[in-house]
């Protein structure tokens, strides 16, 4: 267990190692950069942001300066925001997706659960066709387009929510539910499925056989089986959500990493874009972890390599 | 399966596939569509390109046959005999001949803008179909690449095996575990910084080129997996030996004799692959990352129909016809790969994803 763990976090370091190197020499071969404007520049002033931004030494000192400070999470200076470094930038964005990201997360857990096992146990019937047609809706369309929609019906035709911001809670409300939504309709059909096939086995049986009510059977009994491959879901899930709260972000104009990122992307800011790239990467890795973690878990089976 | 009457794999698919209506609607309507974005020229549209202050955000209109069905607006409306070729500055051989022939058969008549208008009065269907366009286009192109990416690195690690294996799978979990969207949206950023896409246009590269290589070059991953498995799975078998024996160099084995044993399986990841490559120029487009104006795409049409969302406005068309557009392909092309996939490969039915 901790020899996996170990081995998983030096994956992590090195993975972590490859993305700022070469996002370090991608950033260094092209000319652009944080004085990159028409007007001319003093020598002096030059000079000044050439130290802020650690471009005045030979490439393999700037090179390892860089890497000692990303190491003791250190990622230096915004090129385009002036003033701002990309921690504060960073500080300031993260808990806007963090905690996006995380209502969405739960809502579409807490959707995707209920759906599933109630079209998994009314097999064949009616509300299972509906809930397993709007799931493959739910899959197909895209975010901005579900966003579209809710934006047209719930702040335009009938204004139950503000169509953009962030702060109180109403305001959480349309962007978490079309940031969740496709990964309610995924989890809703994993869910189904795995459901399906848990139920058909003998110890399901069994329960049944001993009197045990049928509610507990599928609460207690079959979901706890069914829920592995929500497990090992959940990892790519975080990613995707984490992905598409850049969409989301942009569209109801919320303050988060994702704007911040399209923003660099836009304006060239590598510094910012870099920071973000690896603070994505290690969180994606992390929770690839704890998701691993979890399954030995859930499923004691399941044997760590 | 007699041996005297054998089905091949592609028929005997084709016929699972028939009897699964909701697969043949979607490929119907995937045919209709592409058939129709193919020959954009020919139909009755307005100029994507050509604005009109005096119908900015213009509301849909219904269509009449009788009052406004296909008109010719003459210089006051929107154009005037022979102008709708000089609309477009940039158009292939193809296209322009389709116009030409398009002006000849049909004359100077559009259909009116039943889709309305956006902020510069352009005609929302034409922008849509000529959408259309680009965005099945960067779809096939990107797939293209994904697949011949994955299928070569995949085939490659498993049939070398050993060390050389390893290595390449360890770089492809490493690859898992970054976001590639971000990855994606630095490459081309960087790629498109002005000095980098200089270099790359005297090589002929423009800067839609770098974006479907750049797509597809993140779509290869889950490929390369699934084809190391099955090339592990087949190299031992008695073909490959003969093929060996009778002094085919490893390229060959793999390319001409391996490869050709996964057409199913990669039948059925590409069509996995192609909504989330779509999905994926969609987004990028969207956020102004990808395709860039005068082009058009689907993403883009509803970017621009977010961008003029007002607090108290809202021009619901704009944003509700390129959704839909999107909304309906992807949709269709969801059913028709499930379809394929269990039509291909009975065995994967009903194991959720």
């Amino acid at each position: 267990m901790i020899r996996f763990v170990l081995r998983r976090l030096g994956w992590i370091v090195i993975t972590l190692w490859a993305v700022f190197t070469v996002s370090f020499f991608l950033m260094r071969s092209v000319p652009g950069g944080p004085f990159d404007s028409e007007r001319q520049i003093d020598p002096e002033i030059l000079a000044n942001m050439k130290k802020r931004f650690n471009l005045d030494a030979p490439l393999y000192q700037q090179y390892w300066r860089e890497l000692t400070n990303a190491a003791h999470f250190d990622l230096g200076y915004s090129y385009k925001m002036a003033d701002y470094s990309v921690n504060e930038i960073i500080s300031q964005g993260l808990p806007v997706s963090a905690s996006l990201g995380v209502t969405a997360l739960a809502w579409a857990l807490a959707l995707g659960l209920t759906a599933g096992v109630i079209a998994a146990v009314r097999r064949g019937k009616a509300i299972d066709t509906l809930v397993m047609s709007i799931a493959t809706v739910g899959i197909a369309v895209p975010n901005f387009v579900v966003a579209g929609i809710v934006l047209i019906l719930f702040a335009f035709v009938w204004p139950l929510f503000p169509v953009a911001g962030w702060g109180s809670p109403r305001q959480c409300v349309l962007p978490a539910f079309c940031l969740g939504l496709p990964y309610a309709a995924y989890i809703a059909r994993l869910v189904r499925t795995s459901m399906l096939d848990v139920l058909n086995q003998d110890f399901i049986r069994t329960a049944k056989a001993k009197g045990v009510p049928p509610t507990a059977v599928v609460l207690r009994h079959a979901l706890r089986g069914a829920l592995l491959p929500v497990v090992s879901f959940l990892g790519p899930a975080i990613a995707g959500i984490i992905t598409g709260s850049l969409i989301v972000e942009q569209v109801f104009y919320l303050p988060g990493l994702g704007g911040y990122f399209v923003q660099a992307a836009l304006t060239n800011d590598y510094t910012l874009a870099m920071g973000l790239v690896m603070l994505y990467t290690l969180l994606l890795s992390l929770m690839n972890l704890v998701v691993d973690l979890a399954y030995t878990v859930l499923d004691p089976r399941v044997q760590l390599p | 399966m007699s041996a005297s009457n054998g089905t091949s794999l592609g028929r005997d698919a084709w016929k699972r596939l028939r009897k699964n209506y909701a697969a043949m609607a979607a490929m119907v309507f995937l045919a209709v569509l592409s058939s129709l974005s193919l020959l954009t020229p020919l139909l009755p549209l307005q100029s994507p390109y050509r604005t009109d202050a005096s119908r900015v955000l213009a509301a849909p209109v219904r269509l009449d046959w009788k009052s406004n069905g296909i008109q010719v607006l003459d210089q006051d409306g929107l154009f005037d005999r022979g102008r709708i070729s000089n609309e477009f500055q940039e158009l292939g051989f193809v296209s322009k001949m389709l116009l030409q022939i398009r002006v000849l058969a049909l004359g100077e008549g559009c259909v009116t803008s039943i889709l309305g208008t956006d902020e510069l009065g352009r005609d929302l269907l034409a922008r849509v179909f000529w959408g259309s366009r680009v965005s099945l286009l960067a779809a096939l192109v990107a797939t293209l690449v994904s697949l011949v990416i994955g299928v070569s690195y995949g085939a490659i690690a498993g049939y070398l095996g050993g060390h050389i294996d390893n290595l390449m799978m360890r770089f492809v979990d490493m690859l898992y575990s970054i976001p590639l969207i971000y990855v994606v949206i630095f490459l081309i950023t960087f790629l498109s910084q002005e000095k980098v896409s200089a270099a790359l246009e005297g090589y002929g590269i423009d800067r839609m080129t770098i974006f479907f290589l750049v797509i597809g070059a993140v779509f290869w991953l889950t490929m390369a997996r699934v084809v190391r498995g099955q090339v592990i799975a087949l190299k031992e078998e008695q073909f490959v030996e003969a093929a060996r024996a009778l002094g085919a160099n490893r390229g060959r084995v793999i390319f001409l004799h391996l490869v050709p044993n996964l057409f199913s399986v990669i039948i059925v990841y590409l069509t996995l692959t192609i909504p989330n490559v779509m999905l994926f120029e969609a987004f990028l487009s969207f956020l102004g990352l990808g395709v860039q104006a005068p082009d058009v795409s689907w993403g883009l049409l509803a970017n621009q129909g977010f961008r003029v969302i007002t607090p108290i406005r809202i021009f619901w068309w704009l944003i509700v016809f390129p959704g839909l557009a999107i909304g309906l392909t992807l949709f269709a092309l969801n059913f028709l790969g499930d379809g394929l996939r269990d039509a291909l490969d009975p065995r994967l039915k009903n194991q959720g994803s």
